[in-house]
C-alpha cells in the first residue's frame, strides 16, 4: 500500500508546482485538458446522509443507469 | 428503474474460487471500516439489517453476493483500514481484491464509499485505479454529509470530483503517451 500512498502524496505535489514548470499558454492547455477529461470523466461523486435520507436518489440513479445502459 | 428493495442474499465468497457466476451485471461497494458502507447498502435497498455492519478485525473477510433482479447484483467488497488486523488477513484481502478487480467481466461500476470528513485515503484510490483499469466507473459517496457543514461538504464534493478526475486523466496519458515530456516524467 505504500506505493499508493506515495504516488497519491506525488502526484498532489504535482498538482502544486504545474504552475512554476510550464510557460502560461503550456499550463492554460493543460488546465483545459484536465477540464475536457472531467468533463467525461469515469469518476463521479455526491454527497450522502443516511442520517438526513441525503443523495439515495441519486445513487441509485447512478446504479440504474450502470445496470441498465446497452 | 431496477426496485432495490426486491435485494435478496446469494452467496458469500471468501477464497477466489467461490464468486458468484460472472454472467450479467453486478456494481460493487467498496470503502474502509465505519466509512459507512453498510449504513448506504441498507438505506438504498430499504432492508434495514441487508448489509451487517461489522467493527470486528481480523475476522474472516467475505465478498457478499447480493440478487436485486435477474443478472443484476450488487456486490458487497470486505471493508478495509482496520488498524489491528494480522498480515495474513491483510494479504488475503489484497490477493482477494486484486483477483475480484481483474477477472470480472459482470463488474459495470464501483460504489466507494468515503467518509466525507476524511476524504479520500490511500487504499480508496487504489479501489479507483484496479476500477478504472478495467475502464469501469466510479462514484464516490461522500458519507455521513450531515457531520459537515454546507461550506465544507462542498468543498470536499469539489476536491473529490477534481481528484477523481485528475486520476483518470492519469491513467488515460500514462498508457496513450500522448502527455508532454513534462508530464511523462512526473506521472508515469
Amino acid at each position: 500500500m505504500l506505493e499508493w500512498i506515495l504516488a497519491r502524496d506525488r502526484f498532489a505535489h504535482v498538482l502544486l508546482t504545474k504552475a512554476d514548470k510550464l510557460n502560461r499558454q503550456d499550463s492554460l492547455r493543460v488546465l483545459r485538458e484536465t477540464v475536457a477529461a472531467g468533463a467525461d470523466a469515469a469518476v463521479s461523486a455526491q454527497l450522502f446522509s443516511a442520517h438526513n435520507k441525503q443523495g439515495i436518489d441519486e445513487a441509485r440513479e447512478v446504479m440504474d443507469r450502470w445496470l441498465e445502459s446497452a | 428503474m431496477t426496485t432495490y428493495s426486491n435485494v435478496k442474499f446469494m452467496t458469500s465468497a471468501a477464497e477466489a474460487h467461490q464468486l458468484a457466476p460472472d454472467s450479467g451485471r453486478e456494481i460493487a461497494f467498496a470503502g474502509r471500516s465505519n466509512s459507512g458502507k453498510s449504513t448506504a447498502i441498507n438505506v438504498i435497498t430499504q432492508r434495514a439489517g441487508l448489509a451487517r455492519v461489522s467493527r470486528t478485525p481480523g475476522r474472516t473477510q467475505l465478498i457478499n453476493f447480493f440478487e436485486l433482479a435477474p443478472e443484476r447484483r450488487l456486490v458487497d467488497l470486505p471493508g478495509y483500514g482496520f488498524a489491528k488486523v494480522p498480515e495474513r488477513v491483510r494479504l488475503h484481502w489484497l490477493a482477494l481484491m486484486e483477483h475480484y478487480f481483474n477477472v470480472r467481466e459482470s463488474l459495470v461500476g464501483l460504489m466507494l464509499i468515503v467518509d466525507s470528513r476524511r476524504g479520500l485515503g490511500a487504499q480508496d484510490v487504489a479501489m479507483l485505479e484496479w476500477i478504472l483499469a478495467r475502464d469501469r466507473f466510479a462514484h464516490v459517496l461522500l458519507t455521513k454529509a450531515d457531520k459537515l457543514n454546507r461550506q465544507d461538504s462542498l468543498r470536499v464534493l469539489r476536491e473529490t470530483v477534481a481528484a477523481g478526475a485528475a486520476w483518470v486523466l492519469r491513467m488515460s496519458r500514462c498508457s496513450s503517451g500522448s502527455w508532454p515530456e513534462i508530464a511523462l516524467r512526473t506521472y508515469c
